[in-house]
Parts: structure tokens; sequence; C-alpha cells
């Protein structure tokens, strides 16, 4: 966190003094255009943190695993979709949850088609990120072009691990 | 400063509401299923989280509003632009992998694009590779927990992504925009 925390901040301070740099007037309309996206943001945030916390605990995380084991095939892969498309956490939940799938059977075409659905459909991402700021009318095109993503990906990872064995973990 | 009233109609829309109704939907089930223990825990851990994140969020913000004003409109209507055909869709893809970071700057960068005039493909292209190949994700996270081997396929194999992404979009009717806060909205 420390990490990420120095990151942004330190890329803040570069970017300010590149804009200072550039022309010292641009520095009020760059603060009044974040300020303009933080007040949308930054009141959902909380509010959808505690909403996807919530649904997070419904779901019934140990049948989710017997569903997309190696023998699943192609219902596991879009069970494995539907299951990435719902993680509502960041990859501090998914991966966990794809490491628990792992060792309880999953196939690596399942394990790719649920980090691509997650990484593709991320609920929480969608509610806290994209729909506040991008408006509906652009998260539901995106939601349609990307719905052949996590097939795409798992039939050309299943090509590659017919001729290489693929080993995950 | 100048325009208080269209920041409170943004503040409190639907979306606001469905947050809410979700918010306190889950929280009830959660309460019933699961009893007070763990709905307590869970709106602690969540907290929490906001609190530790909201100084992120702020950065993020200042990110996007710095990029908005540094790439001028013309550089991304020429690079990343209507026209831009399959060398926006390649440049926003690279961009894309390159964002450091999680949504809490590659968002504000794409409503910053957005503002400045970027074709949809290539605001989808940026979006897609950012979240399917961004080295910052599979540095930190992937690699540590699925290997080099899993990490590495998964990567390849979703090279095509931003590409389908973006030339299918540009088929699609046009996104209207109506919600976008423009960072233009405060210029005189």
């Amino acid at each position: 966190m420390i990490v990420s925390l120095s990151i942004i901040w330190g890329l803040v301070v570069v970017l300010a003094l590149l804009t200072f740099h550039r022309r010292p007037g641009l520095m009020g309309q760059a603060l009044r255009s974040a300020r303009a996206q933080g007040f949308v943001v930054i009141p959902r945030m909380p509010i959808a943190l505690i909403g996807a916390g919530f649904l997070a605990e419904l779901l019934p995380q140990e049948q989710m695993s017997g569903w997309i084991g190696a023998e699943s095939g192609f219902s596991g892969v879009l069970i494995a979709v539907g299951l990435g498309a719902l993680v509502p956490s960041g990859p501090i939940i998914s991966f966990p949850i794809a490491i628990a799938l792992m060792h309880l059977g999953a196939g690596v075409p399942q394990l790719v088609a649920f980090l691509t659905a997650w990484s593709l459909f991320a609920l929480n991402r969608m509610l806290i990120w994209e729909a506040p700021l991008m408006g509906w009318s652009f998260v539901s095109r995106r939601i349609v072009v990307s719905i052949p993503g996590p097939f795409v990906t798992t039939l050309i990872a299943t090509v590659i691990g017919s001729y290489v064995q693929i080993v995950a973990g | 400063m100048s325009r208080p009233p269209a920041r409170s109609r943004q503040l409190f829309d639907i979306s606001f509401f469905v947050f809410v109704a979700l918010a306190i939907g889950g929280g009830a089930a959660v309460l019933f299923l699961k009893g007070q223990g763990v709905f307590f825990a869970t709106l602690e851990k969540d907290l929490g989280l906001f609190l530790r994140i909201a100084p992120q969020v702020a950065g993020g913000m200042l990110v996007g509003g710095f990029i908005s004003v540094l790439i001028p409109n013309d550089v991304v209507a020429r690079w990343l632009g209507r026209e831009s055909g399959f060398r926006g869709i390649l440049i926003a893809s690279i961009a894309g992998i390159v964002t450091p970071g999680g949504p809490i700057i590659s968002f504000p960068v794409v409503l910053a694009l957005a503002t400045a005039g970027a074709d949809i493909g290539a605001l989808l292209a940026y979006l897609t590779a950012w979240s399917t190949l961004g080295l910052t994700r599979i540095i930190v996270w992937e690699i540590p927990f699925m290997g080099v081997d899993f990490t590495l396929v998964r990567f390849v194999a979703s090279i095509p992504l931003p590409f389908i992404a973006g030339y299918l979009v540009r088929r699609l009717p046009p996104v209207k925009f109506r919600d976008l806060v423009s960072p233009m909205d405060d210029t005189p």
C-alpha cells in the first residue's frame, strides 16, 4: 500500500512539475478537472465497497471449486467466466480464489477463463469507477464487445496447452 | 467554483441510489444469513479499505487532471481520434499495458482521453489492454500467485483482445457521453 501510494503521488508530483513548466495557468484547469471527478467518485466509493463486501460474503466459496474442475470442459469454462465476472473485488480476492480453484483441480483453460472474465467484467470496478466516470452508455458497449474475450483467450491457451505442458502455481 | 449546481446534480443520480440499494440489500442479507458478527466485521473491513485507498484515489484524480491539460486535444485527436484506425488501437493498447497502478489511475486517464476527443475504439483498446495485459498487475499479483508459465500463456492468449474490442465497438452506435464530467466545463 505504501508502495502504490508512493508511485501514485510520485506521478502526481512529476505531472504537476511538467504542467507548471508548460504554463503555470494550466495548474488551475488541471485541479478543477480533478476536483470534478473526485466529487463524483469519492462519495460512491465507501458505499460500493461495503455493498461489494456484503455480496462477497454471500457467495458459496467452497461449492464454486467443484464446478470448474479440469474435467469440466466447456461447461466448466462457462461457469468460470460467470464466476470471474461476478467476483466483486480486486486482485486481493480474485487471485486467492484462482489459487483455491487450482488446488481443487480446476484446469488451466478454466483458470484462464476465470481470470480473463474477472479482468474484463470485474463488477466492483464497473460500479465504483467505470459507471460513475464514463456513464452506462459506455459501460454497456464495453461489456458487449468484451464477451468474446474470455472464449478467445481460453481457446488460444488450450491450443498452446496441446503443444506444451503448462504448469500453474 | 463557477458551476456548483451541475456538480451536485452529478452527485446524486440514479446510479448513486443503485449503490445505496445494493449496500443495504447485501447488508440485510448478510445480517440475516450470517449474523451480527460477520455483518460488523465486513462493514469494518470495507470502511478500513476505503480509508486506506482514499488517498490513492485523490492522487489518481490529480493524475487524470494533469494528463488532460498536458496532452493537447489535437495530439489525442491525431493519434487516437476517429480516423486513427489500426494505429490508434495499437498505440492505445501499448499505453494500457504500461499504465501503472489500478483503476485509480486508468479510469481518470480514459476520461481525460475521451474528453480530449479519443475514438471509442482506442478507448476500449486501452481499457482492455490495461485490464488483461497490464504489466503492474502481472508483476505484483499474477506471477507470484500463478507462476511464470501460466502467466506467459495467459498473456500471449490475451494479445488479440484489445484489437477485438476496439474493432467491434467501432461497429456499434456511438456512445452518448451525457454523463461525462468534462474538464473543459470550467473553461470560460
